[in-house]
């Protein structure tokens, strides 16, 4: 869109304004908790086991 | 395994550890230290999440012994705040949006860092050239340039008003 048809932005609260990402400074410090970085009480280490081999496929 | 003892000094400080002689870096600092901020993306030294500093050089703790690095001075993200205040490049990743998802990001500030250590003024091609040692699956590379580019330009303007 042309600028000069864009709408007046002005009366928006949100749209046409810089945002400031509220997590920014967690991710940019490496504090920021992924699912990988959570130790729990109790917590087990598991893991997949795969059939070393497949049975079978019919086509149909 | 048995364990033996091992001195790392990590981010300042000194740490006196019982670890097993494979034991990587990289599950040294995050298991035996808490340090979460090092990424375990790929596991075999291809993306860069996992970058931390040996001495000022970045290695990648995936595939570092932590044994080899005694006596050697590590940093990792959670080091490289400056007094507990972001840096001109972590306020500009947020600025920017140079983080998306965000779990690459702490490898790239670490390799960022380097980079403005080594080069504080680089160009275009030589920002690209020290980020192609990191991956973003978001694949917000654009943000990470403008971010970086801004962080050079606020440092230059910082330096410029303390004189």
């Amino acid at each position: 869109m042309p600028n000069d048809q864009r709408p007046e932005t002005n009366d928006y609260s949100i749209i046409g304004k810089s945002v400031a990402m509220i997590d920014a400074a967690e991710k940019t410090t490496g504090s920021g908790k992924y699912a990988d970085d959570l130790s729990l009480r109790g917590m087990s280490p598991a893991s997949l086991r795969s059939p070393k081999r497949l049975p079978k496929r019919r086509s149909s | 395994m048995k364990k033996e003892l091992i001195e790392l000094r990590v981010n300042g400080l000194l740490h006196e550890l019982a670890i097993e002689p494979s034991a990587l870096l990289l599950d040294v600092l995050r298991r035996d230290l808490g340090l979460t901020g090092s990424k375990r993306g790929c596991d075999d030294s291809s993306c860069g999440a996992c970058t931390v500093l040996v001495d000022g050089t970045p290695m990648l703790a995936c595939t570092l012994l932590a044994f080899s690095c005694e006596g050697q001075e590590i940093t990792t993200v959670e080091g490289i705040s400056e007094h507990g205040s972001l840096t001109a490049i972590q306020k500009a990743y947020g600025d920017w949006g140079g983080a998306q998802c965000g779990y690459c990001t702490p490898g790239f500030m670490i390799t960022v860092k380097h980079l403005l250590s080594v080069n504080p003024d680089p160009t275009e091609e030589e920002i690209r050239a020290a980020l192609s040692s990191n991956l973003c699956r978001c694949t917000g590379y654009t943000q990470m340039y403008q971010a970086i580019k801004a962080a050079i330009e606020a440092e230059k303007k910082g330096m410029a008003t303390a004189k």
